[in-house]
């Protein structure tokens, strides 16, 4: 189950937090559904996260999640680039694009992501690349219709399952395993597409907590600083957890290991006109001497967190 | 009659918006006869069969047809001359507050009453004109809330209030204009004219022939079959024979030669088709076209937030995303090479000082008439951008005290609202304009169990400046405010209507800004309201705190007591 590969991919992340420092650090930008079909938003929603899990137990690179907000387009890379402005600790910024599918033939169809790789610090562009698989049309389209079918059936049930987050239902559906199959090939050539990257300056500390402990107590809030509000409404998932239930005017209070966190939440009550992402997926390290992960969602819908 | 004269509608068109959903629904819809192909968004364009194609050509030299497609062609151009005289014809309105202004506004729009706005908006249309185009344009804006933008045969570019609104930069104005010039340019309006005529006509020419072609069928399969059936069992086996092959005749021929009709969603086609023409437009004048998908993301959360505004329509994720992805697949493929140079060369332009300048009054303005839509998301919005870019515009302020008062669930929402108010008054001191923020500011008093003399100053205000801008007609709640002044102590204060005014008084009354010594201020309007209102006993109380200290002329009139 992919979703079980997640927690295990965190423990190795955990077990390995000291060689982090050696590893290079790549900000994964949420992929960027330039592709026009019904099924694009669940595959860049999932593949982002695969591809998290999957660089997750690399040696070479430790990967971390980017939320650049919903006026984010790969075409633009000074708006990622300035968004990672206070991430010193990030080496590359890695880009990915779902192209419009293309059907070499009426029976199969090619999915293909378009990759580049940017320097963190200047934004040069490192590399790009492409990777595809293909998938039988008759699959994608069944898999359309359960989508709806489930919808109609059960919203909640579907917001979780289907678009909240990697889940099983989705991991086993032919366009999830094709999306899997995608953050895996981007996983294998993304050693061999660094485009002559050295990191020149020593690397940052990462904020490393001490990992095993009991688990204590923490809470989220998201706020809108530029409006001076917070969001009172909202979805979280916590190292996969759902920790709606815990929100109390805004605040979630639940407990947690120390350790990586990977933080997965929709917001509901955004101000007029924010153009937020469907899905902010975060990751972070959580330690016991801090209590209260704050984020705070920007006008582009771009979302910044710190520890208090 | 407005409905029918539009000829597009960028971003509001419920047609446009439902037409890439129902062209993934029915793959063959779009005649592109691939029912297995996915749908891209690149190659939505109709791909009409040969034989299609030269019996279209044939229909179209058909005299009738012709005709047809004149007496359509002018028809539309007559509605789209008139529906533009009447929007024109909104800025000679003089009374825009009465109920005949309303019906014809509900019909036809209004002008935004700003020249400069309108001057501005208007120049930067005509910077993305192309450089040989033979059309002549005029970009204009209407003061309504709901987002949208048309094109029409005259040439004539509307464009709303609360469209732009949405707007973060100039570039994403230069798309949405761009867009609205391609259709002219590249003559949508005509070409769904022409195959609004045409396909029908293919259609039924093709119906036709399919009728006689399973006619013929059914014939020849009847004969056969009740020949063969004649041979093996005489004249009841002819019998039987020629009716099972005229069933299987008819069945077969329906399934050889079913209607394979044209319907077309011409609009999505040309939307795109505008949509790419509109970046070539931005990059001729140096903008970023990289704001162009920024712009529908803008939208389409706003459209998620508050789907009255319209934008429902555009919020249609399945059309949204299209559209979204025909662009960035646009400025990704070969029209990247030219945007990445300009954008090396020389930078490409997202806004200018003056956008901002001018989006502050346009905020205010089309914030306000959105209060009067209880689009209050929207209007807070707009307000409160309009004050962060000129916090000292009064109007902005009261507007967006009222709209925070309107929503207020607690006792901080009303007390931001107080404050905004109390800015108000504050910014319009000298001028006086505004009477409204006065009555808010003693309402709030009055929630609050404020200082009495205060409240009451600040009602007697808000009748003199009323006074002053309604030429002496008092307020219509005038037995209410006088209850207000009643609560809080004053059973003596008298305002008298000008026409009773003017009766006693041989100089011009104070209500009246003209004269030689000048206009009144602001303050010298209230305060000879107040320098005799007070009554004995009665704390003299001065209007609110911000209010400098009225200078009362000498000749100012006082209306108490009489």
């Amino acid at each position: 189950m992919r979703f079980r590969a997640l927690l295990l991919g965190l423990a190795l992340a955990a077990a390995t937090a000291s060689a982090t420092a050696q590893r290079l650090s790549v900000g994964i930008a949420p992929a960027y559904d330039a592709g026009g079909d019904d099924f694009g938003p669940a595959v860049v929603e999932h593949l982002t996260l695969f591809l998290y899990q999957d660089l997750l137990g690399s040696k070479q690179f430790a990967p971390s999640l980017l939320n650049p907000g919903g006026v984010y387009t790969p075409l633009d890379t000074s708006w990622l680039t300035d968004y990672v402005q206070d991430r010193p600790d990030l080496d590359l910024l890695l880009v990915s694009t779902l192209k419009p599918v293309t059907a070499p033939d009426k029976n199969s169809w090619t999915i293909s992501i378009e990759l580049s790789l940017l320097d963190a610090h200047t934004g040069d562009v490192k590399s790009t690349w492409t990777v595809s698989q293909t998938i039988k049309s008759k699959s994608l389209w069944l898999e359309k219709g359960q989508s709806v079918f489930t919808t109609a059936l059960n919203n909640r049930t579907s917001q979780y399952g289907y678009e909240m987050m990697a889940s099983p239902d989705f991991a086993k559906q032919p366009i999830g395993k094709t999306t899997a199959q995608l953050a895996d090939s981007i996983r294998d050539t993304l050693g061999a597409n660094l485009g002559g990257f050295a990191r020149t300056s020593p690397a940052s500390s990462p904020d490393v907590a001490g990992t095993g402990s009991e688990p204590c107590l923490m809470h989220t809030k998201v706020t809108y600083s530029y409006k001076h509000s917070a969001s009172h409404s909202y979805t979280l998932l916590a190292n996969g957890l759902d920790q709606s239930t815990t929100i109390a005017d805004g605040l979630s209070t639940f407990k947690i290991p120390e350790g990586p966190l990977l933080l997965q939440f929709t917001v509901n009550d955004t101000p007029y006109k924010l153009s937020k992402q469907e899905i902010y997926q975060l990751s972070t390290m959580h330690s016991c001497k801090s209590s209260t992960l704050v984020i705070d969602i920007g006008q582009g819908g771009d979302a910044h967190h710190h520890w208090e | 009659m407005r409905t029918s004269s539009k000829l597009f509608s960028t971003l509001t068109l419920v047609a446009l918006g439902s037409s890439i959903a129902i062209a993934q629904d029915k793959p063959g819809a779009a005649s592109n006869g691939n029912s297995q192909k996915p749908v891209m968004v690149s190659e939505r364009a109709p791909e009409f069969s040969d034989s299609d194609k030269k019996k279209m050509a044939e229909i179209e030299q058909r005299p009738e047809i012709k005709d047809a497609i004149q007496a359509a062609w002018d028809d539309k151009r007559r509605q789209d001359i008139d529906y533009i005289y009447n929007v024109n014809s909104s800025a000679h309105f003089t009374d825009t507050m009465g109920p005949d202004f309303a019906t014809f506004r509900e019909h036809y729009g209004q002008l935004y009453n700003n020249p400069m706005l309108q001057r501005y908006i208007n120049a930067i249309g005509q910077r993305l004109v192309p450089k040989d185009s033979p059309n002549i344009y005029s970009f204009k804006l209407l003061l309504d809330p709901i987002p949208k933008a048309e094109a029409y045969s005259t040439g004539t570019i509307l464009i709303s209030t609360g469209m732009v609104s949405m707007l973060d930069n100039e570039a994403q104005l230069a798309y949405v204009l761009g867009h609205e010039i391609a259709h002219v340019e590249k003559n949508h309006a005509y070409q769904l004219v022409r195959m609004s005529v045409l396909e029908p006509a293919l259609n039924a020419d093709k119906q036709k022939e399919n009728q006689t072609k399973r006619a013929v069928l059914g014939a020849v399969t009847t004969f056969a079959t009740g020949g063969i059936g004649g041979l093996a069992g005489g004249w009841n086996g002819a019998a039987i024979g020629a009716l099972s092959g005229l069933a299987g005749g008819l069945i077969a021929g329906n399934l050889i030669f079913r209607d394979h009709n044209t319907v077309t969603e011409w609009g999505d086609i040309y939307e795109n088709e505008a949509d790419e023409a509109s970046l070539h437009y931005m990059l001729d004048q140096s903008y970023d076209v990289r704001e162009a998908p920024r712009l529908y993301a803008r939208l389409e959360s706003a459209a998620t937030h508050d789907p009255r505004i319209g934008l429902g329509f555009m919020a249609k994720e399945t059309r949204m995303k299209a559209r979204t992805a025909h662009i960035q697949t646009v400025l990704s493929g070969d029209f990247k090479p030219q945007w990445e140079a300009r954008l090396k060369a020389g930078g490409l332009t997202g806004s200018s000082g003056e956008f901002s300048l001018i989006m502050a009054a346009l905020k205010r303005d089309n914030g306000i008439i959105a209060i009067d839509y209880d689009l209050f998301a929207m209007a807070r919005d707009n307000l409160e951008e309009a004050v962060d870019l000129r916090s000292n515009d009064p109007r902005a302020q009261l507007y967006l005290g009222k709209v925070i008062s309107l929503t207020a669930r607690t006792a901080e929402d009303r007390q931001q609202a107080e404050d905004h108010f109390l800015k108000a008054i504050q910014y319009d001191s000298a001028r006086g304009a505004y009477p409204d923020p006065h009555l808010e500011h003693a309402l709030h008093l009055i929630g609050e169990n404020g200082d009495k003399g205060e409240i009451k100053n600040e009602i007697e205000a808000y009748v003199a400046l009323y006074q002053r801008e309604h030429m002496g007609a008092l307020p219509s709640n005038m037995p209410i405010l006088y209850d207000y002044l009643t609560l809080v102590g004053d059973t003596n204060w008298y305002a008298a209507p000008a026409a009773v005014v003017s009766t006693r008084n041989v100089e011009a009354i104070h209500i009246n800004s003209s004269g030689a010594s000048g206009p009144l201020t602001g303050p010298q309007v209230i305060s000879s309201v107040l320098d005799g209102a007070a009554p004995s006993g009665t704390p003299t109380a001065t209007p609110a705190s911000t209010t400098p200290t009225p200078k009362p002329r000498a000749s100012a009139k006082k209306t108490s007591g009489q």
